[in-house]
């Protein structure tokens, strides 16, 4: 082989580069590693055939990509989802491998055995692309994102009987039955040494294992269990990747499935990017060069095949919508067909060069697979014109979200039992085994993990959350977790009890909403609050206009989304109310929340009316007006929500107290202003709204003159803090004149 | 609120805040004294200390009423603080403020 430290510099630099510049673009990292393998191996004249090292590496992130997926699916998950799986996955499999073997067999006149085989090889979907996407968009938990994950955990599992097919088709050795037999008996076998060291063992090593509280003995751990699982079914004839998943599925029965998942991501990344960049590498551009139009009519065939064949079987169980953008997220072929063609070339089956266009079609699917799935809202909205609300109001379910409660004490206890009886939503994360098991005898949905591991925390969606609470013993674990949680989010609020006044001040850098002893009338308030929080966030987020429209009428529909966002002023302006009359932030929060759903809602419609080919140029023009109001409205909301946080902060100096609340009052007055041009369009209003927000008399410049000379005397932090406000407030008036101008666009009848 | 009449403009005074209790009033007696808006007010502010965003409506709708009718108006006497928030809300930009009713009176003529 050649130098490997020249070969490794280059990829790395390259992948990372490629990478940094596709996020920009916001496409998949996929592509990068890809592309990345396609170069280094022309180049260095590199082929992953025949180099077992590299092919275990690559297959390594599969393993660990399937390991993580094994770790979402305990016996029990898997028993809820037995439909996606065994009915849907059985009948994609079956369906399409019929229709390939047959366009293989009678259109190409492929020889039957082989035609079944590449059948089959062409049915598989990229398990390795479409999970990584649809985890990392979140969208893993919608009814596109079960399907696809059920069906392909089927066509990994189907992976097995393919591969002893094609030693049935040429194996003249052995008999079927023989075949059957063995295959059988090695599938009971590796299962059941998998399942009793998993029930049996892999608990009490984990226990052993935390009582270490090393990172390192427990990163070890986690390791010996994926790549002895995986060589374990190896042993028995079975990919490496199915023994990942199942001793994924073993971990997940037990208390240490978060901690675990926290651990390995890092490695599973890495080991993936491996693996994608052997993808790249199997890529013979000479051969890509030669069959350029048949690999690009094939492949298109392929996709289009795939999708519809996927489509129709759908349609019985879900809505056309989600049928669509099922069979548009599955549409690829996967890595396990390249496993399933390079046998078919070794067992010589096939024409090498028909097996080698098979092979590019296959990744140049791959490498298609991230654009399709990322653009599968449009694809599909072009495709399938439908009504929408069910999804928008689908999306009204965050409402008010969950609360995180970090430390299940005594006061934990006290807070959590509150939370049931104000029945809010709530999560308890611990790294106490003994609180575990108390959370989990008390039936509450419980989390084993560090509440200051960010991975963790990240994964019980703590954006999306409506508070986290920090009811921990130790002050040092408190400080921590602030500081984590600080770290993926300085907006997150953040409730934390804390020993005594005295640490208080070691709290402030953080962002804290509250900061409590911790006796039980503390708990009572604290859950108050919450619920007051989310009954308000409900209350104003409920759609009032677009709770009903259809896309037959377009015009009424553009009204009802005018109407709507309208709201959305008024949604602001509450939350100026609660700055005026100093409500807590959680409060405020509840309407920037609302403001957030409402907004989510109004766009979803916009966007599926503007792919509607119904509307006259006219009605475009007023979706185009209200699509520019809708982003001058959330830039608003993104702006009063740090504007809050800074008045605030002023308001604690009595230098800069009343120009805080005088900025409440300015603003409000020009907001009101604004929302009577939106409520009931008036020229003369608008005229007025221009001359206040137009800055012709240089901004805020006499503010900011006489605030930051020296009489004022304002300190470093206090000078920052108002030149940051001012900015926020002139961002502010510009954002309410642009909105007054598209008003009176609307009102021009455009 | 106090109201003074020379020559042909109105001279208005209302006391100690402008806020969402007493802005009606303030509006009411505003409106009865502008008509359609082609004549001449001062509204004097030695005696208010706080002016709210209700109160800032109240002149915004004045304003409007007066460039409607052609007529003239002109604040003066603020403290540190209206100004601020006259600034803050750029009602500066439509609003023309006086350090006194003579100035403001010497301006309209």
């Amino acid at each position: 082989m050649h130098n490997l430290i020249p070969i490794l510099i280059a990829a790395v630099g390259l992948a990372t580069l490629l990478n940094v510049v596709l996020k920009k673009i916001n496409m998949p990292t996929v592509i990068g590693y890809i592309c990345t393998g396609a170069i280094i191996g022309t180049v260095f004249d590199i082929h992953v055939h025949g180099n077992e090292t590299l092919e275990h590496i690559a297959e390594f992130g599969v393993v660990f990509l399937m390991f993580s997926i094994g770790l979402e699916f305990s016996v029990s998950h898997l028993k809820s989802m037995k439909k996606e799986v065994f009915l849907f996955g059985l009948l994609q499999v079956g369906l399409c491998a019929a229709v390939f073997a047959a366009i293989s067999h009678l259109i190409f006149d492929i020889e039957l055995k082989a035609a079944i085989i590449v059948g089959f090889g062409l049915a598989l979907s990229s398990t390795a692309i479409v999970l990584k996407i649809l985890n990392e968009t979140g969208k893993i938990k919608t009814e596109v994102g079960r399907n696809s994950l059920g069906i392909l955990i089927f066509q990994d599992i189907a992976v097995i009987p393919i591969l002893l097919l094609i030693t049935i088709f040429t194996d003249t050795g052995r008999s079927l039955s023989e075949l059957l037999l063995s295959t059988s008996m090695n599938a009971v076998l590796a299962l059941g040494i998998l399942i009793a060291i998993g029930k049996l063992a892999l608990g009490h090593i984990f226990k052993a294992v935390a009582g270490t509280n090393s990172k390192e003995i427990y990163m070890g751990s986690i390791l010996l269990t994926v790549v002895g699982a995986s060589y374990i079914a190896h042993h028995f004839g079975f990919s490496y990747s199915l023994g990942g998943f199942i001793a994924g599925m073993m971990i997940a029965d037990t208390i240490y499935k978060y901690q675990v998942e926290a651990d390995l991501i890092p490695f599973r990344d890495l080991l993936l990017g491996v693996f994608f960049v052997s993808v790249g590498l199997q890529i013979d551009f000479n051969i890509v060069a030669a069959n350029i139009v048949a690999v690009i009519a094939l492949g298109a065939g392929v996709i289009l095949v795939k999708t519809l064949a996927i489509f129709c079987l759908l349609l019985f169980s879900s809505s056309k919508k989600v049928a669509l953008k099922s069979a548009i997220t599955l549409c690829q072929v996967g890595e396990f067909s390249l496993v399933v063609f390079s046998l078919v070339m070794a067992n010589k089956m096939m024409d090498p060069t028909a097996v080698q266009i098979l092979m590019v079609i296959v990744i140049a699917s791959m490498v298609i697979a991230p654009f399709l799935i990322n653009n599968v809202e449009f694809l599909s909205g072009v495709l399938i014109k439908s009504k929408i609300e069910e999804e928008a109001l689908d999306q009204s379910s965050m409402l008010g979200g969950h609360v995180i409660l970090c430390g299940f004490g005594a006061f934990g206890r006290v807070v959590s039992e509150q939370l049931d009886e104000s029945r809010i939503n709530h999560v308890v994360l611990t790294n106490n085994t003994e609180s575990f098991v108390k959370a989990k005898e008390s039936h509450k949905t419980v989390v084993f993990g560090e509440p200051d591991d960010r991975d963790t925390l990240e994964r019980l969606k703590i954006r999306d959350a409506m508070s986290v609470i920090l009811a921990l013993d130790d002050f040092e674990d408190v400080k921590k977790a602030s500081a984590s949680i600080t770290l993926i989010d300085p907006k997150i609020k953040i409730i934390a009890k804390i020993p005594s006044e005295e640490e208080r001040h070691e709290l402030e850098d953080f962002n804290h909403e509250l900061l409590l002893d911790g006796n039980q009338q503390t708990a009572t308030v604290l859950v108050d609050q919450i619920n007051r929080s989310r009954l308000l966030t409900k209350e104003t987020a409920t759609l009032q206009y677009l709770d009903d429209y259809s896309f037959d009428n377009p015009g009424e529909t553009i009204q009802k989304i005018e109407r709507e966002q309208t709201r959305l002023l008024d949604v602001i302006s509450r939350s100026f109310n609660g700055l005026r009359e100093e409500k807590d932030i959680m409060h405020i929060k509840a309407f920037h929340d609302s403001f957030k759903v409402l907004s989510e809602i109004i766009g979803g419609v916009i966007t599926e009316l503007m792919s509607s080919t119904s509307l006259s140029p006219k009605e475009y023009e007023r979706i185009n007006i209200l699509l520019d109001n809708q982003h001058q409205l959330i830039s608003m909301n993104d702006t009063l929500e740090k504007l809050g946080h800074e008045l605030k902060a002023m308001k604690k100096d009595d230098k800069t107290k009343s120009l805080s609340e005088m900025t409440v009052e300015g603003l409000d007055a020009i907001l009101l202003t604004l929302k009577d041009i939106a409520g009931d369009y008036d020229e003369d209003d608008m005229l007025m709204l221009e001359g206040i927000t137009s800055n012709k008399k240089g901004g805020l410049f006499r503010i900011r003159e006489s605030y930051l000379g020296a009489e004022r005397d304002l300190d470093a932090s206090g000078k920052s803090l108002l030149l940051s406000s001012t900015n926020h407030i002139d961002r502010l008036r510009s954002l309410f004149g642009q909105i007054g101008s598209n008003y009176r666009r609307l009102s021009e009848g455009v | 609120m106090l109201i003074e009449n020379r020559g042909d403009v109105v001279i208005l005074a209302p006391r100690h805040r402008v806020d969402t209790n007493n802005s009606p009033e303030v509006e009411k007696v505003v409106f009865e004294n502008i008509g359609d808006g082609e004549g001449k007010m001062v509204i004097d502010f030695s005696q208010v200390d706080y002016i709210s965003s209700a109160g800032l409506r109240v002149l915004l709708k004045t304003a409007k009423q007066m460039k409607k009718g052609g007529g003239k108006l002109g604040l003066c006497n603020l403290n540190d603080q209206i100004k601020e928030v006259l600034e803050l809300s750029g009602f500066l930009g439509i609003i023309d403020c006086y350090d006194s009713v003579d100035s403001c009176l010497a301006a309209f003529r």
